[in-house]
């Protein structure tokens, strides 16, 4: 069964920007989908509001926006899309109930929650809204009409063309809880294991040295750690010296920010000791590693994890 | 012949009954998703509220619906040791442990109900294990090594009464 963790926004241009064939509309919701599948869910999430201040009746501005704030754990800006989501189309608002629910439980709004999480049980059976998964192709800059010789009028700009959308093979679906909920589904854990890490492209032991300090060190704006390699078990043979973005939660969970989290020096781990790194591409980004879906990519390098990791690399080898 | 006849009459209707059975039982992923999500919103809603009770009835739920998720069973372990249920906080923290052995708060867990249920040598291992993944246990290890020590002690002198009661018998 094919789990689609991050249910990438919808770009295809209906009717709703057909009817508005704006160029900067669709350019900030290109911009926007752009800026989602590289994870830059800031930019993302400005683009949405750009566009949905453009176009304030776009249902599918909204559910990227309610995307991208469930990713970068904004629970405001994700009440305030369901929201503007069940004022335009209220017949959205059953399917989605659950995914309220959440939000306002992690604004501590237990008392508006409740209810909700409980109709949203009762009707859980109801499918949530399709909308496509595909996130299409940029659209090109469309050429801007030249006003027709002796007409005078105002030119005329070429109308959005339908985005391709295959989504007729794909099982589209509304946004998926992209969080833990899949993790205890797959109870194997579909991305969360030894297994699926180990298709990384590095895999190595190192110890932690040290993380570089920043005032402005946060939940999802995580520290640089210095770790130094021991020994590289799978990959190109890195630098020594290896900077590791050090996030605090692995990307299957949506628990979000605990609720007073603070960065201190304890949220990092012990200097000396000695880890495993699932390193998912062996290019830095912004000078340092990501490691596999987050926190998950970092492994204590106990005997019985570095037997299952030797294992599975001989399995690999094998083949 | 009539007898065969009936034979396979029989196991055709075993197999359409199975596939039934087999339709009903499977679920949604979807909507198995979402139930889960509804409950373990509610359950920590509870748990903050200070309503274990009905933080208890969710997590029962949830776990009808998740029962290898490691993580909720830490957590219900948490709230049934809060509610003086030692035993069943501790079968909870055994689930987490196992579904999980490299996460050494659930090792700590488990050391912890063990403790209560004075199963010291448990503790103890549990306790190492937790030390052994990084986590920062000596003090609870130490305690359950003493406890553990104290009740070999005991079992000892124990022993020795009864030999001794034995001989003047």
């Amino acid at each position: 069964m094919l789990f689609i963790a991050t249910a990438l926004p919808s770009l295809a241009v209906g009717d709703n920007t057909g009817s508005t064939g704006s160029i900067t509309i669709t350019r900030h919701a290109n911009n926007a989908a752009k800026a989602f599948a590289a994870r830059d869910y800031k930019k993302a999430k400005e683009e949405y509001r750009i566009a949905i201040g453009l176009s304030p009746d776009n249902l599918e501005f909204y559910y990227g926006l309610y995307d991208v704030c469930v990713h970068s754990g904004e629970w405001d800006q994700v009440v305030f899309a369901l929201e503007k989501i069940f004022e335009i189309d209220e017949s959205k608002k059953r399917s989605l109930l659950a995914q309220y629910g959440e939000a306002l439980f992690h604004l501590n709004q237990y008392d508006r929650a409740i209810p909700v999480l409980k109709q949203a049980l009762k009707e859980a059976d109801i499918p949530a809204p399709k909308i496509s998964l595909v996130v299409p192709a940029p659209m090109p800059e469309p050429v801007e009409d030249k006003p027709a010789s002796g007409t005078g009028g105002a030119a005329g700009l070429v109308p959005n063309k339908m985005l391709p959308s295959d989504s007729g093979n794909l099982a589209s679906t509304g946004p998926i809880p992209h969080h833990d909920i899949l993790l205890a589904k797959d109870t194997g854990t579909f991305k969360l294991s030894f297994l699926n890490a180990s298709h990384s492209e590095c895999i190595l032991t190192a110890e932690y040295l040290d993380y570089e300090r920043n005032p402005d060190i946060q939940f999802f704006n995580p520290p640089i750690a210095r770790y130094h390699i021991s020994k590289i078990l799978k990959g190109p043979p890195l630098n020594k010296d290896l900077p590791i973005r050090y996030e605090f939660y692995d990307r299957q969970s949506s628990a979000g920010m605990p609720p007073g989290w603070k960065f201190s020096i304890d949220k990092m781990p012990e200097k000396g000791s000695n880890w495993i790194l699932f390193i998912r591409n062996a290019v830095p980004r912004d000078g340092a590693f990501d490691t596999y879906e987050g926190s998950y990519g970092r492994q204590p390098a106990t005997q019985e994890n570095l037997n299952e990791i030797y294992a599975l690399l001989e399995n690999s080898a094998n083949r | 012949m009539v007898f065969s006849n009936k034979l396979i009459k029989l196991f055709v209707l075993m197999l359409i009954c199975l596939s039934l059975e087999n339709k009903a039982l499977a679920v949604d992923p979807e909507v198995l998703a979402k139930k889960a999500l509804c409950h373990t919103c509610l359950a920590k809603i509870y748990v903050a509220q200070g309503q274990d009770p009905e933080a208890i009835k969710e997590y029962q739920e949830l776990l009808k619906l998740i029962p290898n998720d490691a993580a909720t069973h830490f957590d219900f372990g948490n709230v049934l040791a809060r509610n003086n249920k030692p035993d069943l906080a501790t079968a909870q923290f055994k689930f987490a442990a196992k579904l999980k052995p490299t996460i050494p708060e659930y090792q700590v867990g488990l050391g912890n109900g063990l403790m209560y249920v004075k199963d010291f040598e448990g503790a103890v291992q549990a306790y190492t294990k937790a030390c052994m993944l990084g986590g920062k246990y000596q003090k609870q290890l130490q305690t359950a090594q003493q406890y553990q020590a104290q009740q070999k002690l005991l079992d000892q002198y124990k022993e020795k009464v009864k030999k001794q009661q034995e001989n003047t018998e």
